[in-house]
C-alpha cells in the first residue's frame, strides 16, 4: 500500500473543527432525502448556536417544519420539534447520528491515526464499533470527504462527500449509506 | 359601597376589558357584521373565474434572526385548479388539479393523488376553500373576523386533528376593495410562523388549462 506510515496521536486544537463552526449566521441547504422509496425535500437550516451546539431545523419549500434539532455540547441531543410520521425512535437515532457524523460534533474519539495517501491527509478515529475517516485535500487542505466504516473487513456504512466549495463553506454535500436506503443531497442556498 | 371593594371593582373591569384588547389582533376591531362581509365574499367568489399573482414567501423561525425569503407565482382557475411556483432562490412548482398533485423541484418530480393521501386533500381543500371563500363555512375551522380601514381579516384555528399538528391558525386578509386575498399568515403550533404577501393580482385573465397540467 501506497502512502506514509500511521501516526496516532491526540488531535490538536484546530483539527477535525465542524465545517459549520460559525457566529454569522446559519447555513442553509435545499436538501433533499431519499429514505426506501420516499422522498422528502424542503431546507436543511444549520446554526452554531452555542460553542459546540447546532440546531438544526428542516421546513418543506412551503414553510412546514418538520424538525427541529439540537445537537451538543457532547452527547446531547434534544428534539425540539418533529412531526408524527418521523416521530420513531429508528428515524431519530439514525438522523441524530448522520448529523453528529455531518457537524463532526462530537468526534468519536480524541486521538487520530494521521496519514497521507494518493493526495489526502487522512485522519482515522476509532470509536466503540465504528471507524471514522477525514480526508483534507493536501492541495488546498479542505475536507473533501468522511467515510465511516466498521467490522473486521471495514465495510463501508456511510460517506459523505463535500464538493464546490465556496470559500470555506461547501456548496454540495452528499450523504449515502451503505447499509440501508438512505441518502441526503444537499445544495447552498445562501450563508 | 366600601371604597376598596369599588376600586377593586374597577380594577377588574378595566384588567378584563384590556384582556379582551390583547386578545385582538393590533390595530384590528372584530367584524360584527360577517353577514355581508361573507355574501360580499360569496359573490365575488362565484364571478371569479381565475386569478393570478407574484407571492412573497417570509419564512419566521424562532431559532432564526433572519427570515427565509421566498418568491414566485400563483395561480388558481375555476374549480379547483392551482398552480403555486417558487422562483427564487429555488425552482420548485406544486399544480393541483382535480384530485391530482403534481410537484417538480431541481432533483426530480412526483404525482400524489389526494385520495389516496390525506394530508394533500386536506392541505388542497383548505387552499381552494380559502381562494373560493368557501373557507368560511367549513366547519373544520373555528373562526374569527375583524377589520381595519384596507383590510377584514379572518382568522382560522384548525378543529381537526390532522390540521392541528401542523397548522395552529391561519389568517387571511382580504383587500376591502376587490375582496380578494392580499396576505395571509400561517402559525405553527411551535409559534414559528410563515407570511405571504400577493401582490400583481390580476382577476379573470385568461389563464390556459396548460398551466395546470399534470403529465
Amino acid at each position: 500500500m501506497a502512502g506514509t506510515g500511521e501516526d496516532r496521536r491526540p488531535l490538536k486544537a484546530g483539527e477535525l473543527v465542524s465545517l459549520f463552526k460559525s457566529d454569522s449566521g446559519a447555513f442553509i441547504y435545499k436538501t433533499a432525502v431519499d429514505v426506501y422509496g420516499r422522498y422528502l425535500s424542503g431546507l436543511l437550516i444549520i446554526k452554531n448556536t452555542d460553542p459546540d451546539v447546532y440546531r438544526l431545523v428542516f421546513t418543506t419549500e412551503v414553510g412546514v417544519k418538520l424538525f427541529d434539532f439540537e445537537l451538543g455540547p457532547g452527547d446531547f441531543f434534544k428534539v425540539h420539534h418533529v412531526i408524527d410520521q418521523m416521530n420513531k425512535k429508528v428515524v431519530l437515532n439514525l438522523l441524530r447520528d448522520d448529523f453528529r457524523l455531518l457537524l463532526m460534533n462530537p468526534l468519536i474519539a480524541s486521538e487520530a491515526a494521521v496519514s497521507r495517501d494518493a493526495g489526502y491527509v487522512i485522519y482515522r478515529l476509532r470509536g466503540k464499533k465504528e471507524e471514522n475517516a477525514y480526508f483534507y485535500n493536501l492541495e488546498d487542505g479542505l475536507l473533501s470527504r468522511i467515510v465511516t466504516t466498521y467490522g473486521k473487513k471495514s465495510k463501508v456504512k456511510v460517506e459523505i462527500v463535500f464538493s464546490d466549495y465556496a470559500g470555506n463553506v461547501p456548496s454540495t454535500i452528499v450523504l449515502d449509506h451503505q447499509n440501508i436506503k438512505l441518502s441526503i443531497k444537499m445544495s447552498l442556498l445562501k450563508r | 359601597m366600601r371604597l376598596i371593594k369599588k376600586f377593586g371593582i374597577v380594577l377588574s373591569l378595566f384588567f378584563g376589558l384590556t384582556a379582551i384588547a390583547y386578545s385582538q389582533p393590533k390595530g384590528f376591531t372584530v367584524l360584527t357584521d360577517t353577514v355581508t362581509f361573507k355574501n360580499n365574499l360569496s359573490k365575488t367568489a362565484k364571478e371569479t373565474k381565475t386569478i393570478q399573482s407574484d407571492f412573497v414567501q417570509e419564512k419566521n423561525l424562532s431559532v432564526l434572526t433572519e427570515k427565509i425569503i421566498t418568491k414566485g407565482t400563483f395561480m388558481f382557475k375555476k374549480d379547483n385548479m392551482l398552480r403555486w411556483q417558487y422562483t427564487d432562490p429555488f425552482q420548485y412548482l406544486i399544480i393541483m388539479n382535480k384530485n391530482k398533485v403534481y410537484i417538480k423541484d431541481d432533483n426530480r418530480e412526483n404525482k400524489y393523488d389526494t385520495q389516496s393521501n390525506k394530508m394533500f386533500q386536506e392541505i388542497n381543500n383548505m387552499i381552494v376553500n380559502s381562494v373560493q371563500g368557501d373557507v368560511l363555512n367549513s366547519k373544520d375551522y373555528a373562526i374569527k373576523y375583524y377589520q381595519n380601514d384596507t383590510y377584514y381579516l379572518v382568522d382560522l384555528t384548525p378543529l381537526n386533528k390532522n390540521m392541528k399538528g401542523f397548522l395552529k391558525s391561519i389568517s387571511l386578509y382580504f383587500d376591502k376593495k376587490d375582496f380578494t386575498v392580499s396576505k395571509l399568515t400561517m402559525t405553527e403550533p411551535s409559534g414559528d410562523y410563515t407570511n405571504i404577501a400577493f401582490t400583481n393580482k390580476k382577476v379573470n385573465a385568461e389563464i390556459s388549462d396548460e398551466k395546470f397540467h399534470i403529465k
